[in-house]
């Protein structure tokens, strides 16, 4: 992938309520941008990655979009992988456009939340009827299960994990845009908040918004952003199921093959990274992905946490926009937080919350309950 | 409890045909329903499609000695303060109202 890059971005604000406007109107608005980021004109695009989303669920959608864009495509497709959807439409787009099917590729994922009932009929049926009539509600009541039985395997405590939730909102009070970026957080406070699914509290669990991001891949030759692109060094994607009750062990993930796969291919481990962006739908996915990805020994992730500053001017910069813990979760563009992020403070672009001498990152997209995994380092 | 007859595979969820070696229609087991707690999680805030269970319950993870371990999910019926990892437990069926159908579900509480 060494001949593409990523050339340009684009996020929206997270709204709680996006008023009259749809999906496709907000992927519209993030395609502008994305594109006018990348210093590309609608000729230029000729190909397109998207998520499906939640509203508006429908079939043929890239051809929706690229019919409202009037965009003429060489490449399109859905890339439906949950919250890993948005890393996994990097490196297939670097990937197409490697094989020479396209020369710039419009990455993007937007939602509008209108409730949790539309979700839950998209749902495969075996949650359907396997899992819904014992109570587990997904995906809450397994990421739950998961925190217990790490508490319970490695003595995690819930005032690790809190931290998290902590350096996050840190994080998003440095950033515009974030849904949750006005007011501090505490540890007591998040272990005072109301209990959603013990042992997981209110301000662990993201809140649903509407919004929207993306990015930009191109051929490295062919960019023509004002702003430094961002190179592929390495991708990696795992997974091999949907129900927890299958997972040899609950407290691993497929991360840490993605992850062994993207850093072997860019030649870098962990340590290496200058930031870390990692999906954090609650706060025991980061504890986890921090330890499948190899910053910390499986099991030493509470330690990990509660050593370390998380925050953007930390000693281990984290989920610098605030993730979507504080920044808010878009539906499946919450996967693409972490890839704007990480290309932003590469880019150097992250204004207040800017990484000093930002030149590695990771950037890390998990869908489903720990199943579906993609792992992408990129440098500057 | 669903096993291969070709390969001896147990399955849960239940599938058409063995995931390991492909045989077809995996044949039905009568499994004793007893295991131990691999881990649980009691639900405060209600979410869409579980209302009829009504908060707070407690969803368990059980694993089944008799079935390789392989796990199930259940409805705890017991008060969640007796709950410990490993917990020998038995269950019986029941069942859940998901929006207006009535589908069958495991209850699960402690071997006496």
């Amino acid at each position: 992938m060494r001949s593409t890059v990523i050339s340009g971005l684009a996020e929206l604000s997270a709204m709680k309520s996006s008023g009259d406007v749809t999906a496709l109107g907000l992927y519209c608005q993030v395609a502008r941008e994305a594109a006018a980021d990348a210093g590309l004109e609608r000729g230029e695009i000729d190909g397109l990655l998207i998520h499906t989303p939640f509203d508006g669920f429908s079939l043929y959608w890239p051809t929706v979009l690229a019919d409202t864009l009037n965009l003429k495509l060489g490449f399109f497709d859905v890339v439906e992988l949950g919250g890993a959807s948005a890393a996994g439409m990097v490196w297939r787009a670097a990937a197409a456009i490697e094989a020479g099917l396209c020369n710039h590729v419009l990455c993007l994922t937007a939602d509008v939340f209108t409730g949790l009932g539309g979700v839950r009929d998209l749902m495969p049926g075996q949650r359907q009827e396997y899992e819904m009539p014992y109570g587990a509600s997904p995906p809450n009541g397994y990421y739950a299960m998961v925190a217990r039985r790490h508490m319970h395997q490695y003595g995690t405590r819930p005032e690790q994990l809190a931290k998290i939730a902590v350096d996050q909102r840190t994080n998003a009070m440095a950033t515009p845009g974030a849904l949750f970026g006005s007011k501090p957080l505490t540890i007591d406070d998040v272990l005072n908040s109301p209990m959603v699914c013990d042992p997981l509290h209110l301000f662990e669990v993201v809140s649903p918004c509407s919004g929207g991001a993306g990015v930009v891949v191109s051929r490295r030759s062919a960019a023509k952003s004002a702003h430094a692109p961002i190179s592929i060094l390495g991708a990696g994607e795992a997974g091999s199921h949907l129900n927890i009750a299958r997972r040899p062990d609950i407290t691993h993930s497929w991360a840490q093959d993605s992850a062994a796969k993207a850093f072997a291919m860019a030649g870098l481990k962990a340590a290496d990274m200058d930031v870390a962006q990692l999906y954090d739908c609650y706060t025991i996915a980061v504890l986890i992905l921090l330890e499948d990805l190899g910053f910390c020994a499986k099991g030493q992730g509470g330690a990990f946490v509660a050593g370390h500053d998380l925050t953007w001017s930390g000693d281990f910069p984290c989920n610098t926009s605030g993730g979507q813990l504080s920044y808010g979760q878009p539906g499946g563009a919450g996967g693409m937080i972490p890839v704007v992020e990480t290309v932003r403070q590469l880019m150097g672009r992250a204004g207040e919350r800017q990484v000093l001498n930002a030149s590695k990152g990771v950037a890390h997209g998990n869908g489903g309950v720990m199943a579906d995994e993609v792992t992408l380092v990129l440098a500057n | 409890m669903q096993r291969c007859q070709g390969c001896s595979h147990w399955h849960w969820p239940a599938v058409s045909r063995c995931s390991e070696c492909g045989a077809w229609d995996p044949p039905w087991q009568d499994v004793p329903i007893e295991g131990a707690v691999f881990s649980w999680a009691t639900t405060w805030h209600p979410f869409g499609g579980t209302e009829a269970i009504g908060v707070p319950y407690t969803t368990v993870l059980v694993a089944l000695p008799h079935a390789d371990n392989r796990r199930l999910l259940g409805l705890w019926e017991g008060e969640e303060g007796e709950l410990s990892m490993g917990a020998a437990v038995v269950g019986s069926v029941g069942a859940t109202m998901v929006g207006k159908t009535e589908v069958p579900s495991l209850r699960w509480r402690l071997a006496r």
